[in-house]
């Protein structure tokens, strides 16, 4: 059934900028505080208040506008979108309408290692409600969150699938983290995706009637949402039913859309211009100073990783998640300068510990040196590959220097040839039989050699040299 | 662009959250619409490519620096509340 | 010393140099609010802090503020911290401001002293001051009737000299118009120049502070000291004027005057045409250049400032819910039964007075869907060519002469029930406050009823210190010395 239909999606995703102080007041950006603990006059929209913006959340709008590719629009306007919600105090959101601060834009990222491109509508800043909680017969109001500083950021409606869908809001996410605008956290709401969604016949020009669900926290719910979403238009259109324009919202425990506010019942918002407010007009100077600060993208460079480093797509790809992981891969990267065997050691041992331990990137307990001199020193193969995982460890638990810990531990390789000459031939003195077997022809018994000695070294030797040197002496 | 009917005053009280008994609705209906043909002349003004003018004077915008600033603390802002439960402002069930 | 007819410069004088204490400064005005002052109903409540204030103030040894003492009233739409602040509506009737006003602390920051808290037309939507929950105002030149308004206890405090200064606000005409009924000085600068932060929001793109006084030196240091650079309200305009104290007397000799055809061809009262016209003569013997202008467009200024202020005006009031300050109203007692959307519209449904809502309806209706583009765009368009009219004019003339209203102070109850008619009692004052510009109302004789007659100047924005010079040379033109029958 679902193959004789395209899937249209569109994505809008508000994000919480981060700042110290709120968009139009200069009350506190801290939600989690206490209820009420962080409203001003402002945010309580008393009578005489008036709004004045916060330079930050220019400053970020415009950064992300860039990370985004987006136009930057020298003058754009505040507008009053207007209804009554007890978790809105002035009876109007504060928001940017028909001239945004930004408009087209693309996001790049990959969907099961293929390239994509979504392009975007807008982007623009507004400000968020307060938090009401519904106790049956009352509701409380919390204003600590309204008037935190959000940016909307509205995409094109072009992705074809759920999976597109989950993969750009995961990309948005990323570059907004990687610019530190805004921490992301779906489950926390300070990033709250609205999924647009229409079907049609395929190959249909006209596009289906188009429901907008909200309420989505997590990126396989944006999966599993619009997922559930395509079922039941395709069934409605199957029926011959008409798809109802309207605003739906997911349950994610009954893993379900239910319908909110038919269009018809949608409020007149009555935007008109914010009298109160002057046109945002960006200066040269903060556009460029905000270009400066930009960092590189995510996918550039995931990109970078592959080509530059040989990285496999998969390691590139878990090393760029999160900037930090990728700051610490390039760090060590740097210093080892063996781009593949450090990506090894990250993904690998940090990753497993980081895990294990229950910490994270920024909370690691080694110094980027010792990491990058424990590689170095397999590099040099002046310790093996497994007795450093073990020198990883307890430097992981004790914090200290990788060569201090072998030392401590005599856990360096023998390298002296003399040290090592004197081993094989103990081995040898010790196994007359077998050396004349070997002599006669049976290779095979070299490896049961190799391990005495090694048994011998406590596992000590180093395997290039001993085998240079029991080859010689076997001959 | 005269004569409003009445279900479009009711509808347009509803978004402005007022309401009207019948009495008052007809007198709002009358004094609304003499107050519209009062304004009509303003339809016949040409305004072709005339830029509304939103606000008097066109200044930059001051932008407030990012710092916070405590001008009142929870209480004063809950004190003049018309019921307040647990540090918060309290009204009736939304539906 | 005689209190009553010093001037606030005078009275600061006297204070500081001890002639005279705060105290009984204070004490003396405030004998006259509860005295006569009753049945003008000019003050929603009076300062029970004053006295105290002035006591502090007599107690300082550095007496330094040019307002050191000096009573001011104000209008019950700026929050002063601590006090009842109405805006004369029963939505706000037991508010109590939780800080204030910037203008306000301005004044205190000289040595003012907040006397009280004036009546207003309801959210300053009225031109009669009858539209309050407290009642009308009167006219202290004859207490049948209107009082003028908004700011129309702001006016009759000043008129009755229940204090030298008052503070009052302009969106349409609010100071100039009752200023004018009441015989006194009325200044409104141009829109953005003192902080709108405090000032609880009529219509957000023409409300401005204003000052009423009994001399014009005296509205100048009260502006002074309130023109001052707020970054809490965007709109606030850098301050561009040199010191607005003692400012010369403008010479007559060469000023351009433009005298609007318009404004005096409509249904003038003829005495007043007459005082205009006198007045204009006596400027253009003195060597001023007389200049009859056109503003074609001010003709639309009503309906283009009706709508455009209902508008914001219903945007604005959205603040006032039940929810977390001002009244909230309920069912007597099926309290448990109510909903939030019931709340809301018990709340403003009894909170609001009838002009207030017929505003709130008028500009939801102007920004719904179906009239934004014929209504509030089609309004801030004409209200673009309006201003553009005085750019032009400004071009070739200095300053506008012209009546401030069509005639004396009318009777109370007259117009209340025409609303439209008291709509069209703005036509004067409109213009310059969609164009933003600095005006004044001054006065200039009386009326055969002997009710006060004044004359309105307007000046390009920004210009409000030539303003005031030229208001100096109009006042002694003008000789006008009714004060004193006021009360
Ligand atoms: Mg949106
Ligand atoms: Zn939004």
């Amino acid at each position: 059934m679902l193959d004789k239909y395209d899937v249209v999606i569109g994505l809008e995703i508000h994000a919480q900028m981060i700042t110290e102080s709120k968009c139009f007041s200069a009350a506190a950006a801290n939600f989690g505080d206490s209820p009420n603990q962080n409203v001003s006059f402002v945010c309580a929209g008393y009578p005489g208040t008036l709004p004045s913006l916060n330079k930050e959340v220019v400053k970020k709008a415009v950064k992300t506008s860039l990370a985004l590719n987006c136009e930057l629009q020298k003058v754009s306007y505040f507008a009053r979108k207007q209804y009554f919600y007890p978790d809105m105090p002035k009876g109007y959101q504060i928001s940017q309408y028909k001239e945004p601060v930004a408009r087209g834009g693309c996001v790049t990222f990959y969907l099961n290692g293929e390239k994509k491109e979504v392009a975007l509508e807008r982007a623009h800043i507004e400000e968020d409600a307060g938090k009401s909680t519904h106790f049956g017969q009352y509701t409380l109001i919390d204003l600590n969150r309204a008037g935190t500083p959000l940016l909307e950021i509205v995409s094109r409606p072009e992705m074809s699938s759920p999976q597109e869908a989950a993969a750009y809001a995961k990309a948005v996410r990323q570059i907004l983290r990687y610019n530190a605008v805004c921490d992301g956290n779906l489950e926390e709401g300070s990033l709250r995706c609205d999924c647009n969604i229409s079907i049609k016949p395929k190959g249909q020009k006209k596009l289906g009637t188009k429901v907008e669900i909200k309420n989505i926290n997590s990126f396989r719910f944006i999966e599993k949402a619009l997922e559930y979403e395509i079922l039941r238009q395709a069934r409605s259109l199957e029926l011959g039913e008409l798809i109802t324009q309207e605003t739906r919202l997911y349950d994610a425990t009954k893993n379900k859309t239910f319908s909110m506010r038919k269009k018809e019942e949608e409020n007149d918002y009555r935007y008109f211009p914010d009298p109160d407010l002057m046109p945002l007009i960006l200066d040269d100077d903060m556009i460029l100073n905000a270009r400066r600060s930009l960092v590189e993208l995510p996918v550039d460079r995931l990109d970078r990783f592959v080509n530059e480093f040989g990285l496999s797509f998969q390691d590139a790809e878990l090393l760029v998640g999160e900037k930090e992981l990728a700051d610490f891969f390039e760090t060590i990267s740097n210093k080892t300068q063996d781009p593949k065997l450090s990506c090894n050691w990250i993904v690998g041992e940090f990753l497993r510990l980081t895990h294990e331990r229950q910490t994270s990137i920024e909370q690691r307990p080694i110094a980027d040196d010792d990491f990058a001199e424990l590689i170095t020193l397999v590099i040099k193969k002046e310790i093996s590959g497994k007795m450093a995982k073990d020198v990883f460890e307890e430097m992981w638990s004790s914090g200290s220097n990788p060569k201090d810990i072998i030392a401590q531990k005599g856990l360096s390789q023998i390298t002296d040839q003399a040290t090592l000459r004197e081993l094989v031939l103990k081995v040898l003195g010790d196994h007359p039989g077998k050396v004349a077997e070997f002599r006669s022809g049976k290779d095979k018994l070299f490896g049961f050699f190799v391990g005495q000695v090694m048994k011998l070294s406590r596992g000590q030797a180093n395997p290039e040299i001993l085998n240079k040197i029991l080859k010689e002496c076997l001959k | 662009m005269s004569t409003l009917s009445k279900c479009r005053i009711e509808q347009v009280a509803d978004l402005a959250c007022l309401s009207f008994d019948k009495e008052n609705l007809d007198l709002y209906q009358v004094h609304f619409d003499r107050t519209l043909v009062h304004f009509e002349s303003l339809q016949d003004v040409d305004v072709q490519g005339v830029e509304p003018m939103i606000t008097p004077h066109d200044i930059l915008m001051p932008l407030r620096e990012d710092t916070t600033q405590v001008e009142s603390d929870r209480e004063e802002i809950l004190k003049g509340a018309p019921e307040v439960k647990d540090q918060q402002f309290k009204v009736p069930p939304v539906v | 010393m005689q209190i009553s007819y010093s001037s606030a410069k005078v009275l600061a004088t006297a204070m500081q140099t001890k002639k005279v204490s705060a105290e009984e400064v204070c004490q003396s005005y405030l004998d006259k609010i509860h005295g006569y002052g009753r049945e003008l109903n000019a003050f929603i409540e009076a300062s029970d802090k004053a006295i105290e204030r002035a006591r502090f103030l007599d107690q300082q040894k550095e007496k330094t503020g040019s307002l050191w003492g000096v009573p001011v009233a104000v209008k019950d739409n700026f929050c002063v911290r601590g006090m009842k602040t109405t805006a004369a509506s029963n939505i706000l009737r037991n508010f109590i401001a939780p800080y204030t006003a910037h203008c306000v602390a301005r004044l205190e920051s000289e040595g003012a002293v907040v006397i009280g808290k004036t009546n207003m037309d309801e959210f300053g939507m009225g031109s009669s001051n009858e539209n309050s929950i407290f009642g009308p105002c009167k006219n202290p030149w004859d207490t049948t009737r209107v009082s003028g308004g908004s700011s129309g206890g702001s006016a009759v405090a000043v008129a009755a000299q229940m204090a030298p200064l008052a503070l009052g606000s302009d969106t349409g005409g609010s100071v100039r118009q009752p200023a004018s009924f009441c015989g006194v000085v009325g200044l409104k600068p141009t829109y953005g120049s003192i902080s709108r932060y405090g000032l609880i929001a009529f219509a957000s793109s023409l409300d401005q502070a204003g000052v009423f006084a009994s001399n014009v030196d005296d509205a100048a240091l009260a502006l002074d000291i309130m023109i001052d650079k707020d970054p809490r309200d965007s709109t606030n305009i850098p301050r561009s004027l040199g010191s607005l104290r003692n400012v010369a007397k403008a010479s007559a000799k060469g000023l351009r005057i433009g005298v609007p055809r318009d404004f005096m061809e409509r249904s003038l009262d003829p005495i007043l045409k007459k005082q205009i016209d006198v007045l204009v003569a006596k400027l253009k013997d003195q060597g001023s250049i007389i200049e009859t202008i056109e503003l074609p467009h001010s003709s639309h200024a009503i309906p283009v400032y009706y709508i455009v202020a209902a508008c914001e005006a219903s945007s604005n009031l959205s603040r006032y819910d039940g929810v977390r300050f001002g009244l909230r109203k309920t069912p007597d007692n099926t309290k448990d039964t109510l909903n939030l959307s019931e709340l809301y519209r018990m709340t403003r449904s009894e909170g609001f007075g009838e002009e207030v809502k017929r505003r709130i309806l008028l500009g939801t209706f102007a920004l719904s869907a179906d009239s934004y583009e014929s209504f509030y765009k089609k309004a801030s368009q004409v209200r673009r060519l309006i201003a553009d009219d005085f750019k032009s004019v400004f071009a070739d003339c200095d300053f506008i002469i012209g009546p401030v209203t069509t005639g004396g102070a009318f009777s109370i109850g007259e117009k209340i029930k025409d609303p439209v008619s008291m709509y069209d009692n703005d036509i004067f004052t409109t213009p310059a406050s969609l164009a933003g510009l600095p005006c004044m109302s001054l006065p200039l004789g009386f009326d055969a009823q002997s009710m006060p007659l004044g004359v309105q100047i307007m000046a390009p924005s920004f210009c409000d210190d030539q303003m005031i010079s030229f208001a100096k040379l109009v006042e002694e033109l003008c000789a006008f010395s009714g004060r004193q029958d006021a009360r």
